[in-house]
């Protein structure tokens, strides 16, 4: 059996200037849930975004269930973003529609286009959709505009949209950053059980390291493009996570086109405030 | 001593930055284009007021007044009326039927650019490079079709199709179809992309994906805008007549010719309200619908 997810090497490069993933290896078996977590810019969402095959790599290898997803036609590799599911940090959601044909999108990839049409003019829930919708709480809202819910409700509803995929791999970046802390450690919680259930492949970027180590036998810390770390929870130290998340210049703020020296900072170095 | 460290230039602006040289050469241009526009354009204020020869503004005026009230004129104009609303609205049907398609195609972010197009194999740049052209073609003939303004396009039909209402349906399908392809695209153009991508990443097919992701975001705009459109359209509808397209711009020709200026008023205050109405129904389908 092929592990769910093979990375060697990885680089995306983006407008052929900034690199977001930095020769990256990773390999995730099948059934596994990892977390994944580094400092904003360390290339998470990059990654997640290659993983459900919306970016295409600028090198390297990525293998997901065994195929290498620079070579398939793209009747494949639609197949194969039926079976990666993702949960976004902004949920994504089209917020101009109901709840109803937000989690019917979920089905997309399995429909053929007459019956994913009528399915929008008529979103009627099957079982799939009443399970899903119960499991995040919010079945009393399918038939509301989605942008009429609160941020902790729209995100459930993203939830449920993953799970009416019912994908192979299930990836959520950031899921639980716009939800209170409650809440955020139930999400955590049900997707872990969903992937223990279905022996689905999880990996989730959290920022709250405290839900990472407490839900997830293997931690991978991102810097940078870089793998920092990779280990499972009872080897994570603090040094390990102060490494992880101490800021680096490109982290605080200062543009990129300056760091690589391609423009010179706009202001003087000896400005008024280093005489004070 | 710095207080930063020499590699961190990230310090406070204290000064505004100055304004561009560009902007001193924008406010002469304008200023020029002003100055000289009026000459160019014989504005001369005083003609509007003079008294020797041809009419008057004021004399003109008072010739219109009273308006031609009688319930004999007023039912005559129904059917000029009624006339120039149908011929609004299958003018933008018209529009919308050849704007949508070539809107859809003028939109890059749908041909050839952007997240529907990355992902998977890199040999398929050269084949999405392909899909530019009916991108440009569609973009250079929305471009035509609006560069052209009605009232061209009226006299046009009016040779090909004769006089009457056709000639104007069909010379405000073309001149708005133009505009309404090139806000649509740019209302395509500008939805939000995120939610596209979960769709997207969800594997759907292309035209679901469309269906689901893209045309809800833009479709409030788009009834918004195709509104608007029609309320210019019953403006446009009562000029045409005046090339023979029929409706209430006929009428005020008619009545002009036979210097019958009450009865013009009369037509003038009918397009008035009819233009009001439109207003209020437009704005109450949007604020209902949207």
């Amino acid at each position: 059996m092929a592990p769910s997810i093979e990375i060697e090497n990885l680089v995306k490069v983006f407008d052929g200037r900034v690199a977001a993933l930095d020769s990256l290896s990773l390999q995730v078996e099948e059934g596994e849930k990892v977390a994944l977590i580094g400092p904003s810019g360390a290339g998470k969402t990059t990654l997640f975004r290659l993983l459900n095959c919306i970016l295409t790599p600028t090198r390297g290898t990525l293998r997901l269930q065994g195929c290498d997803v620079t070579r398939l036609s793209e009747k494949s590799l639609r197949e194969l973003r039926a079976r990666i599911g993702t949960i976004y940090q902004q949920h994504n959601l089209v917020p101009q529609l109901r709840v109803a044909h937000n989690v019917l999108a979920g089905k997309l990839g399995r429909l053929s286009t007459a019956r994913a049409l009528w399915n929008f003019w008529d979103p009627r829930p099957d079982g799939d959709v009443v399970r899903a919708l119960t499991q995040v709480g919010i079945a009393g809202k399918y038939w509301e505009r989605t942008a009429a819910l609160s941020g902790g409700q729209q995100q459930r509803v993203a939830v449920a949209r993953a799970l009416v995929q019912n994908p192979d791999i299930l990836l959520a970046d950031e899921p639980v950053s716009s939800v209170d802390p409650a809440l955020a450690q139930e999400i955590v919680s049900l997707l872990a059980d969903l992937a223990q259930e279905g022996g689905k492949t999880l990996v989730v970027s959290l920022h709250s390291v405290e839900l990472a180590l407490a839900h997830f036998p293997r931690i991978v810390g991102l810097r940078g493009g870089k793998l920092y770390f990779d280990l499972p929870p009872d080897q994570i130290t603090a040094e390990l996570l102060s490494g992880l998340f101490t800021r680096c210049e490109a982290e605080r703020g200062v543009p990129e086109r300056v760091l690589r020296g391609a423009v010179s900072p706009v202001f003087p170095l000896d400005s008024p405030y280093d005489k004070a | 001593m710095a207080p930063f460290p020499q590699s961190s230039p990230w310090i406070l602006p204290t000064t505004k930055p100055k304004s561009s040289p560009l902007s001193f050469t924008g406010w002469f241009v304008l200023v020029a284009a002003l100055v000289g526009s009026y000459h160019l354009a014989e504005i001369s204020p005083g003609k509007l007021l003079h008294t020797q020869g041809g009419s008057s503004l004021w004399g003109l005026l008072a010739e219109f007044f009273p308006p031609d009230l009688s319930a004999e004129f007023l039912l005559y104009l129904i059917v000029p009326t009624v006339k120039t609303i149908q011929i609004s609205i299958m003018g933008t049907a018209l529009a919308i039927l050849i704007g949508l398609p070539l809107g859809i195609l003028a939109t890059s972010t749908l041909t050839f650019a952007g997240i529907l197009f990355e992902g998977g194999s890199l040999s398929r740049s050269s084949r999405r490079r392909l899909w530019m052209l009916p991108y440009l073609l569609a973009r250079g003939g929305l471009s035509l079709l609006r560069s052209i303004p009605e009232i061209v396009w009226g006299l046009l039909f009016v040779r090909i199709v004769g006089l009457g209402p056709f000639a104007g349906v069909l010379a405000i399908g073309l001149a708005y179809g133009g505009m309404l392809g090139k806000v649509y695209a740019e209302i395509l153009e500008g939805v939000k992309q995120s939610p596209v991508e979960a769709v997207r990443a969800v594997g759907a097919r292309r035209f679901p994906l469309v269906v689901y992701g893209l045309f809800p975001q833009a479709f409030p705009n788009f009834v918004a805008y195709s509104l608007y459109r029609w309320e210019c359209a019953i403006r446009s509808a009562a000029i045409l007549g005046l090339v023979g397209a029929g409706g209430l711009g006929q009428e005020i020709e008619v009545s002009m010719k036979m210097l019958n200026y009450p009865q013009a008023l009369t037509i003038i205050l009918v397009s008035f309200i009819l233009v009001t109405l439109v207003d209020r129904v437009s704005s109450w389908i949007r604020r209902t619908l949207l």
